[in-house]
């Protein structure tokens, strides 16, 4: 219960709810709810950490424009996979591997194939899809990534690399930590972030009956259980990451991390928000079930539809894999529902927006462009071959 | 075993819901029994599962009265509804199952059987057959029932889901003129009936009568015809059976929620469960 001097704002929300912006605001809600504390936060840090702690003669040696093609776009391609990001969660991590050097090219085909290859979009697509849509998939994602990385490396060329001052700076930032303790901390951040998305949360429920008690419901003892099991966890695995910083890492160098994950924060979250916002909006006006008519056979028009809507809407990784798996249900075609699982978690909104931040509203739309083209065709394609 | 005021409130509020839909008439589409599912989430009424699975319902059954009304201009959007629900419904509890149904290891599968069904009704009505899809949805709200399954439900509410079954195939049956189908039903519902009449106590007596004796007429009535297509008679019946069935519901209901002091000269209560 409210006190009564707070009373007003059960008022406030009521009539809220009456207005347009409620459909945003829910979304965003939504989105603070399930993605800040367990995708957006940790990915930041990760990006940060790209940027101060990564050597970044390695990622242009293996990313950067003059890498062999045949390393470093594939690598591009599968490096995402043992992260759990969205296709806004990705943003920071591909700014710091852009700033760290990475080609233009590599770059982009990791920002479209991170969020649909990783572990947990691929467990889910076969649960609910089968192996067969899931093979789809992930050979569809690998692919078209590397063609658009390729597509956009030829429309936009890359800024000419300044090898000399980079070897400088990397060698004084090492702070001669070896490469196995580096990758450790990495490892301890990306564990973080696999911990905070809920890849281990199966093992944290527990099956046991509860103890009763006077004052809670069984339902709200067994997810206190859950949180505080799954809060020590993380905590756990912070109390670690924060004694490897203490033993590895000079004070400075924290302190630069903190604050180029914060200044990163800055840049892409608000617009991000202000993306979901709209996308929240958007998917109130125009609900996709409207268009399951035209979603029912594989023409270049229904694939194209799935292509636009796909890459506009905002879609969780678990979220995006039941609504084409429901809609299939439904009736949807083959062709139409590949083609929204893979432009679906590749962009959005929300990401388009806060793209043209980072690189501009020239690259950002191109992008879009290509993910809506090229997942439409394959969709086409797919639905033409099953 | 104290009540607070809330818990109170509520069981009033469905109270009146329950007694206002046994003395109304019930549309035939209505045979999705939305009462029934009031009942089903009675006991966390508030919950998102409770209100998102209402709202599927209630969507459906709005569809099926457009349907059977035949007002195709509404369809659409109506259909829409019902997707756009269960969408709602599935992206929150596909994945995480509500607390009562955590140990339901047959959950994935009853989810994935709704958007089936939401599929079928969807091209049914595409292809035009408004009939077999309305006995779709009539299908589909009976299966309800199954995401309560894992809950730990009183006898009683597995009597009325069971109830609840044979009134929808009763109602297939006569809407799609399938009399041998009607009259199996019929045995079915006297069969139940005559085995709950042990633990009603003398309030609910005339409406079991009621539809005991209805299910006897219905049954006499299809047995004396050739007619394949549902008389009037047969129409009234049903309607009688489902009106009766209810009210013995809500009698059933107002005494397990507010059971009666014990008789001071016996000591005893009235039969009850």
């Amino acid at each position: 219960m409210l006190p009564p001097e707070l009373a007003f704002l059960k008022d406030w929300l009521v009539w809220l709810k009456t207005t347009w912006a409620w459909p945003g605001l829910e979304e965003v809600g939504r989105f603070l709810g399930t993605h800040l504390i367990s995708g957006m936060i940790p990915a930041f840090f990760i990006a940060g950490a790209i940027g101060v702690f990564l050597d970044k003669q390695r990622i242009t040696r293996m990313m950067g424009p003059d890498a062999p093609p045949w390393i470093s776009y594939p690598l591009a391609s599968f490096s995402g996979a043992i992260l759990t990001v969205c296709s806004c969660g990705v943003l920071p991590i591909f700014t710091g591997i852009l700033q760290q050097g990475a080609g233009i090219g590599p770059a982009f085909t990791f920002l479209f194939a991170s969020p649909a290859v990783n572990l947990i979009a691929l467990m889910y697509t076969t649960t609910y899809m089968g192996i067969g849509f899931t093979t789809a998939r992930f050979v569809a994602v690998i692919l078209l990534s590397i063609l658009v990385g390729i597509l956009m490396r030829l429309v936009f060329k890359d800024p000419t690399p300044q090898p000399v001052a980079t070897l400088e700076v990397v060698e004084d930032e090492d702070g001669g930590r070896t490469d196995r303790q580096t990758l450790v901390f990495f490892a301890l951040l990306v564990l973080i972030m696999l911990t905070s998305t809920g890849v281990f949360d199966a093992w944290l429920k527990s099956d046991q009956p509860v103890i009763h008690s006077p004052m809670f419901t069984s339902r709200m003892i067994r997810t206190m259980d859950f949180l505080l099991s799954k809060i020590l966890l993380i905590l756990c695995e912070i109390f670690v990451l924060a004694f490897a910083l203490w033993r590895w890492f000079h004070p400075e160098e924290i302190r630069q991390w903190l604050k180029k994950s914060w200044s990163l924060f800055v840049m892409i979250f608000p617009t991000v928000l202000l993306g979901i916002f709209i996308s929240g909006l958007l998917a109130a006006l125009l609900p996709l079930t409207r268009y399951m008519g035209l979603f029912a056979d594989n023409s270049l028009s229904s694939n194209l539809l799935a292509a636009v809507i796909g890459s506009l809407m905002y879609f969780g990784t678990i979220v995006g894999v039941n609504v084409v798996a429901t809609l299939v249900h439904f009736g949807m075609d083959t062709g139409p529902a590949l083609t929204l699982i893979l432009s679906g978690p590749a962009v959005s909104l929300p990401s388009v927006l806060a793209l043209q931040g980072i690189v501009g509203r020239a690259k950002a739309f191109t992008f879009l462009l290509f993910v809506i083209l090229l997942t439409a065709l394959s969709g086409l394609f797919y639905g033409w071959l099953f | 075993m104290r009540l607070n005021g809330h818990i109170i409130l509520t069981h009033i509020v469905y109270l009146g819901i329950f007694l206002f839909s046994g003395l109304i008439v019930p549309d035939p589409a209505a045979a999705c029994d939305d009462t029934l599912l009031a009942l089903m989430t009675a006991n966390d009424p508030n919950s998102e599962f409770s209100q998102g699975i209402r709202e599927f319902n209630r969507s459906l059954a709005e569809l099926g009265s457009a349907l059977k009304a035949d007002k195709p201009d509404d369809l659409d959007g109506k259909l829409e509804k019902v997707m756009e629900s269960w969408l709602a419904f599935s992206n929150r509890f596909n994945v995480n199952p509500p607390e009562v149904a955590r140990l339901d290891v047959a959950w994935p599968a009853k989810m994935r059987e709704t958007a089936e069904r939401v599929g079928r009704i969807r091209k049914l009505m595409q292809e035009g057959k408004h009939l077999p899809a309305h006995d779709e949805i009539l299908s589909l709200s009976g299966r309800l029932g199954m995401f309560f399954e894992a809950v730990g439900m009183t006898d009683l509410k597995r009597r009325f889901l069971a109830c609840s079954e044979i009134l929808t195939r009763l109602e297939q049956d006569r809407l799609a003129g399938r009399l041998s189908g009607v009259r199996a039903s019929c045995a079915s519902l006297t069969a139940w009936l005559v085995d709950f009449r042990p633990k009603l106590a003398s309030d609910a007596i005339p409406p079991f009568e009621r539809s005991l004796q209805a299910a006897a007429e219905l049954d006499a009535v299809l047995a004396g015809t050739e007619n394949a297509s549902p008389s009037a008679r047969v129409e009234e019946l049903a309607k009688q059976i489902d009106a009766n069935v209810l009210d013995l519901r809500a009698r059933v209901l107002m005494r397990e929620w507010f059971p009666p002091a014990p008789d001071r000269a016996s000591g005893t209560e009235q039969p009850q469960k």
